[in-house]
């Protein structure tokens, strides 16, 4: 057990040199660099810069430095906690990220919550009441969850709140909250926006979680020490609740460690298409704008999010199945 | 070690969405519609001999033809392949051809019943600018019926890239004359506009039939789909098995790799990688490219559930008989130890496919896919996702359920398959 | 008995300002204005008291006693700061001959200009909505008048140029505005090469030195050029120090630069800063402390300086500038409204959707044409009203055909041939583009001024080539030998090789990969296989550098500027034009790289360097003469024009006045900023 974890530990350092540089690289990848692609975004917005502006531009940010000057440069910058100035907003990249940060996490949990308060209590029913109306009827939700894109229902509800209540339903704040100071108000103004995103994310989350709650607890169900219990004559749902769920549910608790990125990444294209000022939206903006520090720092918390998840569930996993700390 | 588990903890990242929010179907089984089904042929006698000489694939068929819901997902499948393959018949209008004053045409109905009699027919149409909007409104116009008609000529398609045809299932005679009210022509800013067309789906923008740009666009979704889990599965079969098989230090090289490729969030390095892409390249290649991409990142799960029935059938009986007669490791491999589980590599591959569709769908989506002229489902709800479309013209959000009709159909028939692939096992 | 009190104010202030209390700014010579057109100058400053009276209805009006005495009026909450003794008195404020600009009606003070920003980048956003030159285009764009600059003079053959700077002027810190702050910006800016590798392009003698800037006195500058130069003044209502590098700027606050500058200021001490600020040098420290939207604060002389906000945050927030050196007609210090607020929107579609729900007070930048309708459906809903102000002529997308293009031979000779692209040109059917992608607004046209423009060639230039003719295109294809075709009814190459067009589209504006799709439909028809590329914007630009383009799609703007700026029809623009990149190499290496123009483009390079040091009637026939060689040779072929595609389709909140519904639209003029929007006001 704790050998695997050290083990693990030790392999953070090497995989995260990996993806520094395999971010730095894909980033760098397409043609041109930041300053070409301001210059493109000023010419479709109607202006042009001279030559002297050009120059002025590369050489403030560097860029006119080699591609392992520039990675040094940013690595040494990242190992001592600096994750250096955005090219496009001219901001510390810490600050900017921090902003975004509490929506993002706040959203990401909200779903999280409610996806597992929705999906272990149906994919019990399911289970119980096997072959029911109430079972058939989840069971359909349960693939039209996972069938339907969230982008899509995310257009869509766009499209009903148009159409029906000609109201828009993007972003996350009322314009006059976007940049006031946390009170209550702006929390409740928070809440009234967010509960869209919030929903339109559990819907396919719950949908998954209640398919593998349902076939789990079915295994459980069909074992021998359910039939004993039930021939001692407990009581049925007490006997439920007290083995089989416990039992169907270690598995699905060991791969919580898997929903540590999803709460940053997850919400990535509802947030798109929802306008929202999460992390997800930002890191597509830095990839078009080649804005490499940013877009490598984003990409980087991403990979290092992973790898913690993985080893979160796989302790947890450990410790949830005997077998396996036995092992070790 | 990890090897060993009994529940093996790739499992979470399928649970929990690899790769798309939206998308973690994936290859492992996870819930069974009919884990009670019996193993006998439906109706038989469970006795018969017949259930006892059976072949395997007859079993799984029995199986799998109780599955209900599963049978019908496997014809619509069927049909949006058969669609894929010869979009042209299936479409009544060159799905590239634009016209100015057919744009924005809301859906048509088509009817049935004309004057008591079965005589298919959709009504023409008029549209004007409105001088204070400049909105293109248009207007059903009854006195105006223009015939619908089947197995009717159009403009020639090629099948396949092989031959070339001008058949299409349903279409209306371009040469009919169709009579337009004058008066309703007048109060129009800029030119008149009619429509004696047929838009099942209606026009977007361009004055393209969305109907025929659907089925192309059908074509190019799953195809790509089709290819990248192709892909994916070959290279999940080669080296998971490598790996179960030799195991020692190849095995933990590919362990680690795939420990890493699954510490990559998805999402970012995807968009990455698609922001990569070469722009110079050209839609075919980007297409090509796209596919490799998706095909790249899917390939691991399937490797270690590969690598963990190696692992169990290398002690078997007769991979070692095998051995013991002097069989090559491929054909051990390849004509042995694979067969034993390839109806489960085939249901993963049916639940991998709608995985890859979305994710297609999707990049296509955010401007990182497939560009226009190329058409796609992803490209085509791209098109649609704008205010313009979004208040003007809603219709153009249908192709969404198309998706959501094949992703359905492919996964139940995915469980379906997967509960009939073990026809010894209840 | 204060209505009353209040009309006689008014009265004196309007007599006051009639009989040259504050000299009319265009009482500057007309000689000295040699490259600005002329028939602006007589509507953009009427006579001041024949328009004000009937609007006289000033509710905000001096409230504080004190202000009485005074011929300026000023805002209530300056009034208020100046009551509790935090500002001077507005006489003190504002300069010895603040700079009136007649308003259409004298508006009243107050309320918040809500508009939508799409981040950093989005700097423009801001530069246009205050317009903080030395001097200004004019609302319609006809003619460049003072602004921060109180007039100029030149010497008889326009190589010196006097810029006279108003006394008592102040920053909005309260510091004073002098020359100090131009030479600042000369020698410590402009010369640094620290800060500015290349010296900026509009300071550069034709031989390579840089024109020389010295200070006259505390209020005049000088620039002395080797040649003469009449684009000055179209250069100087450039220079708005809002971009994203430092070298746009013509002036700076010297006295709050010199912290962070090395001339200035101990070297540690300023490290010390730059590390603590997160930067690496501190010409990056600098480049962002000499702009007030990414400094967030400090001194500036626009009308709403930021309000301790910068184009980073979500909110950008400007609030007025107490020290802003401009009244209206009745002595009222503009602006009149108090704060100017930037929302940020992640994408022009939720920006979109803002305006439509009312949440915008007035733009057109980001506002999507194609949106006009649902904008104008829903005005009534969301309380505005929808102008358009179309483009300042030019045509609102154009086929540009690349003369230096090399990687095909073949495709290379064609692209060449004057026939070739007339034939094109026939081909392609113009109303269908114009229903399609401009709402059946604009007209068929190419790339030439707009018709009230003194620099218009005449509609035979205009309209040349754009009638539908697809007979005549085959003709004159056929007799330029693209006779054979290959098995899919396409024309060949003289040698039977597949002739396959690219046409390069990066979505900027409109709907341009739609125009350019129709375009290869009209020319299959006609047998010319071509096909769209849509291409991401900065590979799109590094590909034109590198000579990789056959055709592009782009709009021909600026056409009002031919000899100032980046003109379309200067091979030596930047960024480089997909017209001839290599003859652009070509005169940057003075003949060393590229390609040599042939003497039609060489001809076009012959008249605007003429025109830079030519008179405004000489300019005004080189003018006539370079859009007829322009029209004529279709380097770029025209589609649709005069439409409001770029930021065209303005949105304006019901109350706010003095908006104008038609204005001069287009990037030098820094559009609304011609517009004054320090007059806007809500009712």
């Amino acid at each position: 057990m704790t050998q695997l974890i050290v083990k693990r530990l030790l392999l953070l350092p090497v995989l995260l040199f990996i993806f520094s540089v395999f971010s730095f690289i894909i980033i760098q990848a397409p043609p041109g660099d930041f300053v070409t692609s301001y210059i493109a975004e000023l010419a479709s917005s109607g202006s042009s810069m001279d030559q002297a502006q050009i120059d002025a531009l590369r050489s403030t940010y560097g860029l006119d430095q080699p591609l392992t000057g520039q990675y040094l440069k940013w690595i040494g910058r990242i190992l001592r906690g600096d994750l250096g100035v955005s090219l496009d907003w001219q901001k510390p990249i810490g600050e900017l990220i921090g902003e975004r940060l509490g929506l993002t996490v706040m959203l990401g949990l909200l779903t999280f919550f409610l996806s597992w308060a929705l999906a272990v209590p149906i994919g019990i029913i399911s289970a119980v009441k096997k072959y029911t109306l109430v079972d058939y009827f989840f069971t359909i939700f349960n693939y039209i969850g996972i069938a339907t894109p969230t982008f899509m229902v995310a257009l869509i509800a766009m499209w009903l709140a148009f159409s029906w209540f000609g109201v828009s339903v993007t972003g996350l704040f009322s314009s006059e909250y976007v940049d006031a100071p946390w009170s209550l108000a702006r929390f409740g103004d928070l809440m009234t926006h967010m509960w869209l995103p919030v929903l339109i994310l559990t819907l396919s989350g719950t949908a998954r979680l209640a398919r593998i709650m349902r076939a789990n607890l079915l295994d459980e169900l069909n074992k021998p020490y359910v039939e004993m219990a039930r021939a001692k004559g407990m009581s049925e749902w007490h006997l439920i609740i007290k083995y089989p769920v416990r039992l169907a549910l270690n598995p699905l608790v060991s791969t919580i460690g898997w929903y540590l990125p999803l709460i940053f990444s997850g919400s990535l294209v509802v947030a798109t298409v929802l306008n929202l000022p999460t992390i997800g939206p930002m890191l597509l903006r830095s990839l078009t704008n080649q804005d490499m520090f940013l877009a490598g720092a984003i990409v980087l918390i991403y990979c290092l999010l992973a790898i913690i998840g993985t080893l979160v569930s796989d302790i947890l996993l450990a410790w949830l199945d005997p077998r396996i700390r036995m092992e070790s | 070690m990890t090897e060993q588990k009994p529940s093996d903890p790739s499992f979470g990242r399928q649970v929990m969405g690899n790769l798309t929010e939206a998308s973690a179907v994936s290859y492992q089984p996870m819930v069974s519609m009919d884990e009670d089904a019996s193993l006998a042929p439906p109706g038989a006698d469970v006795h018969s001999e017949d259930f006892y000489l059976a072949p395997n694939w007859k079993l799984v068929w029995w199986r799998f033809k109780k599955h209900r819901l599963a049978v019908i997902s496997s014809v619509i499948m069927i049909i949006i392949a058969i669609v894929a393959i010869v979009p042209g018949f299936f479409s009544t209008q060159d799905p590239h051809v634009t016209d100015a004053l057919q744009s924005f045409i809301p859906v048509q109905m088509i009817h049935f019943i004309d004057d008591g009699a079965i005589r298919p027919f959709v009504y023409g149409a008029v549209g004007q600018r409105n001088p204070t909007t400049l909105r293109v409104e248009w207007q059903i116009d009854e006195n105006v019926k223009v015939p619908v008609k089947f197995f009717t000529r159009g403009y020639p398609y090629e099948i396949l890239g092989l031959f070339t045809l001008d058949i299409h299932l349903v279409g209306v005679d371009e040469t009919a004359p169709v009579e337009v009210d004058p008066a309703a022509k007048e109060a129009s800013a800029g030119p008149n506009r009619v429509s004696t067309s047929l838009h099942i789906l209606g026009s977007d923008r361009l004055g393209r039939d969305q109907w025929s740009r659907l089925m192309y666009g059908t074509r190019v979704s799953l195809s790509i789909g089709l290819v990248a889990v192709a892909i994916s599965t070959v290279l999940g079969i080669v080296l998971g098995g490598i790996s179960g098989y030799f195991g020692g230090t190849i095995d933990m090289v590919i362990q680690r790799l795939i420990e890493i490729l699954q510490s990559l969030p998805a999402i970012p390095i995807w968009l990455a990688l698609s922001a990569a892409l070469p722009r110079t390249w050209s839609v075919e290649q980007t297409y090509f490219a796209i596919t490799i991409i998706l095909a790249l990142l899917a390939w691991t799960t399937l490797a270690r559930e590969v690598r963990s029935r190696f692992i169990t059938l290398r002690e078997e009986d007769f991979v070692v008989a095998a051995k013991l007669s002097g069989c090559g490791q491929p054909r051990i491999i390849f004509r042995h130890m694979v067969p034993t589980f390839s109806s489960h590599i085939i249901a993963a591959v049916t639940l991998a496919i709608p995985v890859m569709i979305i994710n297609e769908t999707f990049l296509s989506f955010l401007g990182l896919g497939l560009r226009p002229p190329a058409i796609s489902w992803g490209v085509l709800l791209q098109e649609a996702q704008n205010l313009q479309s979004i208040a003007l013209a809603p219709w153009l959000l249908l192709p969404g359920l198309l998706v959501i009709v094949t992703v359905l159909a492919l996964n139940i028939l995915g469980d379906g398959l997967r509960d009939a692939a073990d026809p010894y096992t209840s | 008995m204060f209505r009353t009190l209040v009309v006689l104010l008014v009265l004196i202030a309007l007599v006051l300002a009639g009989c040259g209390g504050a000299p009319a700014p265009t009482a500057a010579p007309p000689a000295e204005q040699p490259a600005a057109t002329e028939p602006a100058a007589a509507a953009t400053e009427p006579p001041a008291a024949t328009e004000a009276p009937a609007a006289v209805e000033p509710t905000a009006a001096p409230a504080e006693p004190a202000a009485m005495d005074s011929k300026y009026h000023e805002a209530p909450m300056l009034a208020e700061l100046v009551a509790t003794g935090e500002l001077p008195t507005v006489d003190e404020r504002l300069p010895a001959e603040p700079l009136v600009e007649e308003a259409a009606q004298v508006g009243t003070y107050g309320g918040l200009l809500r508009r939508g920003f799409l981040g950093p980048s989005d700097h423009n956003n801001y530069t246009r909505l205050v317009y903080d030159a030395l001097v200004r285009f004019s609302p319609d764009g006809g003619d460049v008048i003072p602004h921060i600059a109180k007039g100029w003079e030149s010497n008889d053959d326009f190589t010196q140029w006097t810029v006279n700077l108003r006394e008592g002027m102040k920053w909005s810190d309260g510091e004073p505005f002098t020359a100090d702050d131009i030479m600042f910006w000369y020698n410590d800016i402009a010369l640094n090469t620290d800060l500015s590798p290349t010296p900026p392009g509009w300071l550069m003698n034709a031989d390579g030195t840089v024109a020389t800037v010295e200070k006259v006195n505390d209020y005049a500058a000088k620039w002395t050029f080797a040649q003469p130069n009449t684009a000055f003044l179209l250069d100087l209502a450039n220079k708005d120090g809002a971009d994203k590098s430092i070298t746009n700027l013509a002036f700076a606050p010297a006295h709050y630069l010199k912290d962070f500058h090395p001339n200035y200021t101990d070297a540690a001490a300023l490290d010390a800063v730059v590390k603590e600020r997160g930067f690496e040098t501190w010409t990056e420290l600098f480049a962002v402390e000499a702009l007030p939207h990414l400094r967030g604060s400090g001194p500036s002389t626009a009308a709403w300086v930021p309000d301790n906000s910068s184009v980073s945050d979500p909110v950008f927030t400007l609030k007025r500038n107490p020290y802003y050196f401009a009244v209206d007609q009745d002595g009222n210090q503009l602006p009149y409204i108090d704060e100017a607020r930037f929302t940020f929107f992640a994408d022009a579609e939720a920006l979109n959707l803002a305006a439509i729900g009312g949440e915008i007070d007035m733009q057109g930048r980001h506002i999507k044409m194609s949106n006009y309708p649902v904008l104008v459906e829903n005005a009534d809903k969301g309380g505005y009203n929808v102008l358009t102000w179309p483009t300042f002529g030019g045509s609102d997308a154009v086929l540009m055909f690349n003369q230096t293009y090399n990687a095909q031979p073949g495709v290379a000779e064609l692209l060449q041939n004057k026939d070739f692209r007339i034939a094109l040109s026939y081909a392609i059917d113009r109303e269908s583009i114009k229903e399609l992608a401009f709402l059946g607004l604009g007209q068929a046209r190419q790339g030439v001024p707009a018709p009230n423009h003194p620099y218009y060639p005449g509609d035979e230039w205009a309209f040349k080539y754009t009638e539908l003719n697809p007979e005549l295109a085959n003709q004159m294809l056929d007799a330029i030998g693209l006779t054979e075709r290959d098995d899919e009814g396409f024309r060949t190459l003289p040698d039977g090789s597949r002739l396959d067009i690219e046409i390069q589209v990066i979505a900027a504006f409109a709907n341009w990969p739609d125009i350019a799709q129709i375009i290869v439909q009209n020319w299959a028809d006609v047998g010319v296989r071509a096909h769209v590329e849509i291409r991401e914007r900065a590979l799109g630009f590094q590909m034109r550098d590198t000579n990789d383009l056959m055709v592009e799609m782009w709009n021909e703007d600026t056409t009002a500027f031919p000899f100032s700026g980046q003109p379309k029809m200067d091979p030596r623009s930047n960024p480089a034009l997909t017209f001839a990149p290599l003859v652009r190499q070509w005169y940057l290496t003075d003949g060393a790289e590229g390609v040599a123009p042939t003497p039609e483009i060489a001809k076009l390079v012959e008249i605007i360097d003429e025109a830079k040091v030519s008179g405004r009637d000489r300019q005004i026939e080189l003018a006539h003469e370079l859009f007829q060689i322009w029209a004529d040779n279709v380097w770029e072929i025209g589609t649709v024009g005069l439409t409001p595609m770029v930021q065209g389709v303005v949105v304006v909140n019901k109350d706010l006045m003095n908006v104008p519904e038609t204005a001069g639209n287009d990037w030098p003029l820094r559009t609304p900023g011609n517009t004054r929007p320090e007059q806007f006001f809500f009712q």
